[in-house]
């Protein structure tokens, strides 16, 4: 009763919210699927398999709390992994092939982050332009290289000697950004900066804060963390087609919304965008389990993103509500 | 040295009359009318910059490919492009104008295209126009009531109506485009006055008579008010709710109306009829048009001068026989110029 009324078991449910629903939803999918979920092949599974898009959550978390955001996440990740392919391919190795796809990934990053820190335009119009762009020339490098199934092979031959355990590799990766950007964003003068300018752009302007230069270093930020997802799914999925990771970039925005990271930036943890990718994943693999029509997965994924923003929106202290776009 | 350094900072309309000089008025009175005629043609410049631009492109096409003016074929291919593109960009620029921005229109095409010839199809024509209206209206009234009942930031409600959208196309045929085989659908869909289409009529029905709804109703100037200070608005009592609901609803009307002439035209139901690269021409076209994404500026007629600025440009990349592959390249640098040009003027003007 103490607690109910000093507000702390509110506070408390506030700050965990995304760590209870996903414990609940654990425990229910647990008992709807009769445990079948639990194997270990499953859980190592979806754990690996969810590493590329935590990574690109956290990426596109680290934007959303500087109060902006990036569309051109899942294509850069297309554009990277053909690129890398067709370079790797013609035989320069690996060393030539990542500098050559980062390059280019860090220079769309480039792109966004001056239209992003020298204008006012709003960013998701600017990233929707660059995300075209890499889509476009994605599909440009692959048709210019015209040996699809051959990169297909190579790509396979390259990553087969990866021993057994070798899916945790990606898991690995996937923990140790988390640590690291986790790290910058609330231990760091760059973290406390990206928090005040999501916070609030104009008052941190006036106090001092380089807005311009963390704006532009965010989306610098984001795209090299797109490069490490990239390399992780290149080493994960071992494919690269015409279109892939388009799938990406819905789940992206969707993983920080529904683990309750404010949408318009400043307020927010990374590990929720975590949770909520965790989230997200495991959902379609238990709707898979269960023989849901892959159709409707999308419609689904809109209701939960729903069903996520109206929960914020809830559970936000009405002082801090604002009506903004 | 002085009287160039006051002219310099005149604007159209000012007279800087402090700074005139007994010494030399016939100069300054020169100076003064060379200056304000140049003002003049700057801003003439600057008010129809979409007219001059879209000039420049037809002489541009006439020059490099002289058939331009004389092919049938090619108006028709031109009404075709504008038509779709532009009933969107109308619904678009009504969302833009009340400060909201609409991502689900090009999905909601999809949906249209998918169900309609699906009902066509299995339940005979009669009913098709009854079951895709209220499956579309119903989507618009979606992200409407999530804007409004439920403060959703826009663009996340038409993300997410965008995505059920999406959900929807792909599940009623499980992903398959499907052909339809129906006389009076088909010659809605070719049939056409001296090169220009019917339903390219009905489109240019829509502008003209949402135009005088938007510049001569109250309806239209609350849409205005709305944009211009939702806040404002609210205190003087405009129902703001209830506008931004319209507007939503308006939007999601003409993108189902966008879809069906898809069916027609292309006697078939296709899942990938609409999607991403609509709702992103309709945002580039309504800001090509002067709509602000700020919201509370610009309007129709200019919306869909730009549309037809879009569609031109496209034929060129089609005449010019540019790759395929790189057209959504094209675009998106189309969106990027598009953007900084109206916002370097924005910011010459303040």
């Amino acid at each position: 009763m103490s607690l109910l009324s000093n507000g702390k078991l509110k506070s408390f449910v506030q700050e965990y919210d995304i760590l209870l629903m996903f414990a609940a939803f654990l425990v229910a999918i647990t008992a709807i699927t009769g445990g079948s979920w639990l194997s270990v092949g499953n859980i190592v599974n979806v754990v690996s398999r969810v590493a590329v898009l935590g990574i690109l959550s956290i990426a596109q978390c680290a934007v959303i709390l500087s109060g902006q955001m990036d569309l051109s996440v899942s294509s850069c990740l297309a554009l990277f992994c053909s690129i890398y392919s067709v370079v790797f391919l013609g035989g320069y190795g690996i060393v030539v092939a990542l500098t050559i796809s980062s390059v280019a990934i860090l220079l769309i990053g480039l792109v966004n982050g001056m239209f992003a820190s020298r204008t006012t335009i709003p960013a998701f119009v600017v990233t929707l332009g660059t995300m075209m762009i890499a889509h476009s020339m994605h599909l440009y490098v692959l048709k210019v290289a015209r040996y699809l199934p051959q990169i297909q092979n190579a790509i396979y031959e390259f990553m087969k000697p990866i021993p057994k355990g070798g899916e945790l590799f990606a898991v690995f990766i996937w923990i140790a950004v988390f640590l690291v950007v986790s790290f910058m964003l609330s231990s760091t003068r760059f973290g406390r900066y990206v928090y005040a300018v999501g916070g609030n752009e104009k008052v941190s302007f006036y106090t001092g804060v380089p807005v311009r230069k963390i704006k532009f270093l965010v989306y610098m930020l984001s795209s090299a963390l797109v490069c490490v997802a990239s390399f992780v799914f290149l080493y994960k999925f071992a494919n690269i087609a015409p279109g892939t990771g388009e799938w990406y970039l819905l789940d992206t925005i969707a993983a920080p919304i529904i683990g309750g990271v404010y949408l318009f930036g400043g307020r927010g943890k990374l590990w929720k965008a975590v949770m909520g990718a965790l989230f997200l994943e495991i959902l379609i693999n238990f709707l898979r389990l269960v023989g849901v029509d892959p159709y409707i997965f999308s419609a689904i994924k809109g209701t939960i993103i729903a069903i996520g923003v109206i929960v914020s929106i809830l559970l936000t202290p009405s002082y801090l509500r604002t009506r903004t776009r | 040295m002085e009287l160039r350094r006051s002219c310099s900072k005149l604007k159209p309309g000012q007279v800087a009359i402090s700074n005139l000089t007994p010494l030399n008025p016939f100069l300054f009175l020169m100076i003064l009318l060379s200056a304000h005629r140049i003002f003049r043609a700057k801003d003439f410049l600057l008010k129809h910059n979409l007219i001059i631009a879209l000039a420049i492109l037809v002489s541009l096409m006439i020059v490099l490919f002289p058939e331009f003016l004389f092919s049938k074929g090619i108006l028709l291919s031109f009404f075709h492009m504008c038509t779709i593109l532009g009933i969107l960009v109308i619904g678009q620029s009504i969302v833009l104008i009340i400060g909201g921005i609409d991502l689900s229109n090009g999905s909601i095409v999809g949906l249209a295209s998918i169900l309609g010839a699906w009902v066509a199809l299995s339940h005979g024509v009669s009913i098709i126009l009854v079951v895709t209206f209220l499956a579309c209206v119903s989507l618009g009234t979606l992200s409407g009531l999530l804007i409004t009942r439920a403060s959703f930031p826009p663009l996340i409600a038409t993300l997410v109506s965008m995505s059920i959208a999406e959900g929807l196309t792909l599940t009623v045929t499980g992903g398959a485009p499907l052909a339809l085989n129906n006389d009076a659908l088909s010659w809605f869909g070719v049939a056409n006055v001296g090169g220009v289409p019917v339903y390219s009529m009905i489109w240019i029905g829509i502008v003209i008579s949402l135009y005088v709804v938007l510049s001569k109703t109250v309806f239209g100037r609350h849409l205005y008010a709305v944009g211009g200070s939702e806040r404002t608005s609210f205190v003087c009592g405009v129902d703001t709710s209830r506008i931004k609901m319209m507007a939503y609803m308006i939007s999601a009307v003409l993108a189902w109306l966008g879809g069906l002439i898809y069916v027609c035209y292309t006697a078939s139901g296709c899942p990938r009829a609409g999607g991403f690269l609509y709702m992103l021409d309709s945002i580039s076209a309504s800001v090509i048009g002067g709509l602000s994404l700020y919201g509370g500026r610009g309007n129709i007629l200019d919306a869909t001068l730009g549309t037809m600025f879009f569609a031109l440009l496209y034929m060129m990349v089609i005449f010019l026989n540019i790759s395929p592959v790189l057209d959504a390249a094209f675009r998106g640098i189309l969106l990027l110029v598009v953007v900084l040009y109206a916002f370097m003027k924005e910011k010459r003007k303040s």
